[in-house]
């Protein structure tokens, strides 16, 4: 009789350990989202015309993927593009505005390790807003886009190729150096943002959102461009920013192909933030001044 | 003119009852650094920790006395970056601190020193800057009066940030006499 109820406490025991070990979830792959906008206004001719959004979209996918996959992170992209006037959505013909843009994040199923990357290329409105559409009831304004990411798990990136991008970013926890008149940058050193800093420190209220980084062609008064002539023969075929910004994640401008970093290395948004300063042409850097959240944290985008 | 007036009598009068003295002295510590940010910096509510090194130079220091020091140390500071978290990092800083320090003897060779601080640190990373304030206690041992070997404790805050330190630390005081 002891035995028996032995057999069966043991029996019972057993049930209970396979049941919570088949109710627990499989460990979580961390992914990499990469959603993108490129919008040329086309077809060429037309006033508004941008040659390179397009362009911008192809290097950036191809090269964000090959990072993605070569760190070991599954990859999903969603690539919202207008080519010569023509709409397509990852590769399929479709009228698409900034709702479905809002919509393909609020469907996003990730976790508080993944990595969002957010790209546009396209105008930008006076106040920032990214204009999906020259018709004007066709804005995505940074509240409604920023607030979206903030509702979704995972850490967010944004890399912003459109005039006056810089108004994506908030007031932060730092202060930087930069010195700006008639809205060029004249100047940058550590001794101009003494003053500033001390001021933020004892004024009140919090910078509103984490997990968040914004990497802007411009400042909020600042004009980016279509593309640059900065003496290499390909740099005309991107936009002034996004050139140099691929080029810093690794893309090879000059054989044209994704690239990859070699074992034990990690790229972090501030690394892509430094390269794109030490190689952007430094008439160019003045007159569209990248911008970045200034924040002590740094966002490591691929691990090697 | 009238306040100026009064300080330099009081001063007088102060060094006029204790024997001051000019004591001057450096030291080099190295510390355990944690770092906790507001929600709105880092919703991970992730512990930072990174190692502080501080080099001190303590040369507008004045003795009272035996046991009663004042002085106005400015140090260097350099804080390494963390270990990845939650696909985050805090980067590394270095900067400068200047305190208000008051140093009691309690006997021949012990000492505890109180300041209230205040460090710019600069990220290379972003090419920005933030200002804490905070203050220090370290506790003094003088095994012989030209050296000696402490431990600090320090809390600082800044904007949405809190930041706490402990370690060890040498100090050579350069007339070195009790």
């Amino acid at each position: 009789m002891r035995s028996a109820l032995k057999y069966i406490v043991s029996a019972v025991l057993i049930a209970i350990t396979a049941l919570i070990i088949s109710c627990s979830d499989p460990a979580h792959q961390s992914k990499v989202v990469f959603i993108s906008a490129a919008i040329d206004y086309g077809p060429e001719g037309e006033i508004n015309y941008l040659a390179n959004p397009p362009e911008d979209q192809r290097v950036l996918s191809a090269e964000i993927r090959a990072l993605a996959e070569g760190s070991g992170e599954i990859y999903e992209e969603y690539l919202f593009l207008e080519k010569n006037g023509e709409r397509t959505f990852n590769g399929t013909r479709k009228n698409w505005n900034h709702d479905d843009i809002l919509s393909v994040i609020a469907s996003l199923d990730t976790v508080a390790e993944d990595l969002i990357i957010f790209h546009y290329s396209g105008h930008g409105d006076d106040d920032g807003s990214l204009v999906t559409d020259m018709d004007i009831s066709f804005r995505l304004s940074p509240e409604r886009l920023l607030d979206q990411l903030e509702n979704t798990d995972g850490k967010k990136c944004l890399f912003l190729d459109s005039c006056y991008s810089g108004t994506f970013i908030d007031g932060g926890k730092l202060a930087d150096g930069e010195v700006f008149f008639g809205g060029n940058l004249i100047s940058e050193s550590f001794v101009h943002a003494l003053l500033p800093s001390l001021l933020m420190t004892f004024s009140a209220g919090h910078t509103e959102r984490s997990d968040i980084w914004v990497f802007s062609a411009a400042t909020e008064n600042q004009s980016s461009f279509d593309s640059w002539d900065g003496g290499l023969p390909e740099q005309e075929n991107f936009g002034a920013f996004t050139y140099y910004l691929a080029s810093a994640l690794g893309y090879d401008m000059e054989n044209d192909r994704a690239a990859i970093p070699g074992r034990m290395t990690t790229i972090t948004f501030y690394d892509i933030y430094q390269k794109v300063k030490e190689n952007m042409d430094g008439s160019l850097w003045k007159e569209a001044t990248p911008q970045v959240t200034l924040s002590p944290v740094d966002l490591v985008l691929f691990r090697f | 003119m009238k306040r100026i007036i009064t300080i330099i009598l009081l001063l007088y009068a102060v060094s006029s009852a204790y024997a001051v003295h000019w004591d001057p002295s450096v030291s080099g510590a190295v510390l355990f650094s944690g770092t906790l940010f507001d929600s709105s910096i880092d919703s991970s509510g992730t512990h930072w920790s990174s190692v502080r090194l501080d080099a001190e130079l303590d040369a507008a220091a004045i003795r009272f006395g035996k046991r009663h020091t004042l002085s106005l140390p400015f140090s260097v500071i350099y804080r390494s970056e963390t270990g990845i978290t939650e696909r985050m990092q805090l980067a590394a800083a270095f900067g400068g601190e200047l305190s208000l320090r008051y140093r009691l003897m309690m006997t021949d060779s012990a000492a505890v020193s109180f300041s209230g601080d205040m460090a710019f640190l600069w990220y290379d990373t972003c090419d920005a800057g933030a200002w804490q304030f905070g203050t220090t206690v370290e506790l003094e041992y003088y095994p012989i009066p030209q050296i000696g070997i402490s431990l600090p404790f320090t809390a600082a805050w800044g904007r949405d940030e809190f930041t706490y330190a402990i370690g060890a630390a040498v100090r050579i005081r350069f007339w070195g006499s009790v």
